[in-house]
């Protein structure tokens, strides 16, 4: 378990305390509305404009790869995403996420998340122009969307049932969408997104940049050796390029170390072969999230 | 280290909102369509704007299909 898990987990996951959910604690000591507000309204902005003289655009990007410095700029953007007290929404301070398996994700839909609306994402609008209703937000954030109308839906928003929801959650599943979930400030959980690489704000910044927007999940992926048939569906459900496929063994080969534990390969596995264990239970990546 | 540089001609790039083809074929997603510093909400006024040259793979797709040929990378 993360260390988010240890702070808000109430000896669970952070992302399963129905706690995090609920309309009290997005009123607490910061009102999560209009952070919400301010921060989903100038996502674009928070992306490419400058903070604190340097912009992630063209700055960071290079710097990163000076060895010592670009060491302290990762260290100095992890601890602002990471902020708890008193997040500033222009710098996005208090929003990062966690890559999460299907199964968790209905659990969130259909029993915690109390009020669900779906949106438009405003990351594939930014990268590519097309606008798809891929993103899922929970109380307070379902209260800002009517507000921003670039993130409505064409058919307008409606609040979902947990049915509906679930349905909406396999479809994401089966068009090989990573399931995120994202902290509105802390201790409040915002939004469920369905997340692709590298369209996602989220995931390419942790993939390209490793800065820990968004966090690997509690599992990975391991395949049974003799169940497997060598079908290769698996290796091109992977949005990490965590698994090969060794052809002189006949089965695909899934790294550990890069491997984000969403669970996709294991969906499309018709043996079901692929299974998810838990990080903690593999003392090597142990911790690494 | 030499830096990749991503050139657009803003004279031949008039109305990316309508053409788009550059931003569909870009792969790692350098080329985007994005607000510049006056507008923020208006599609119309966007521009084709480079981000993250860094992560570009040199694929040369954007420049060969572009039909204004308003694009060009080289090293600086």
């Amino acid at each position: 378990m993360c260390k988010w898990c240890a702070k808000h987990g109430a000896n669970g996951k952070w992302y399963l305390n129905a706690k995090n959910y609920l309309e009290e604690t997005s009123k607490g000591y910061d009102d999560s509305r209009e952070y919400l507000e301010v921060l989903w309204g100038n996502l674009e902005r928070i992306y490419l404009g400058k903070t604190w003289g340097m912009s992630i655009n063209n700055v960071i990007s290079y710097r990163l790869k000076i060895p010592i410095i670009g060491r302290m700029i990762k260290w100095m953007v992890n601890k602002r995403i990471e902020k708890e007290k008193n997040p500033n929404p222009r710098i996005a301070e208090g929003h990062f996420g966690q890559v999460i398996p299907l199964e968790e994700a209905k659990i969130i839909a259909s029993n915690l998340a109390d009020v669900k609306i779906k949106a438009n994402c405003p990351c594939r609008y930014i990268h590519r122009g097309i606008k798809v209703d891929n993103c899922m937000g929970f109380t307070a954030l379902a209260e800002v969307f009517p507000k921003l109308p670039r993130l409505i839906p064409e058919n307008g928003l409606e609040i979902l049932s947990s049915d509906k929801a679930e349905i909406f959650l396999e479809r994401m599943n089966q068009e090989g969408k990573v399931h995120v979930i994202y902290w509105g400030p802390i201790p409040y959980i915002a939004a469920l997104c369905s997340c692709d690489y590298p369209q996602c704000l989220g995931l390419r910044t942790r993939m390209d940049f490793d800065i820990n927007t968004v966090y690997k999940g509690e599992y990975i992926a391991v395949v049974d050796p003799n169940k497997c048939i060598g079908c290769g569906e698996c290796v091109s459900r992977c949005q990490f390029g965590a698994i090969n496929f060794g052809s002189s063994i006949n089965r695909p080969i899934i790294d550990a170390k890069r491997c984000f534990g969403c669970g996709l390969c294991k969906e499309v596995c018709e043996e079901q072969a692929i299974h998810l264990v838990d990080r903690d239970e593999i003392p090597v990546i142990r911790g690494m999230y | 280290m030499r830096k990749i540089k991503i050139d657009i001609d803003y004279s031949k790039c008039v109305a990316p909102e309508n053409c788009r083809i550059c931003i569909n074929l870009c792969q790692p997603v350098v080329l985007t369509l994005t607000f510049t510093d006056q507008d923020f909400y208006d599609p119309k006024e966007w521009k084709i704007v480079p981000i993250f040259p860094s992560l570009c793979i040199n694929c040369n797709l954007c420049v060969d299909q572009c039909p204004e040929k308003a694009i060009s990378i080289f090293l600086k």
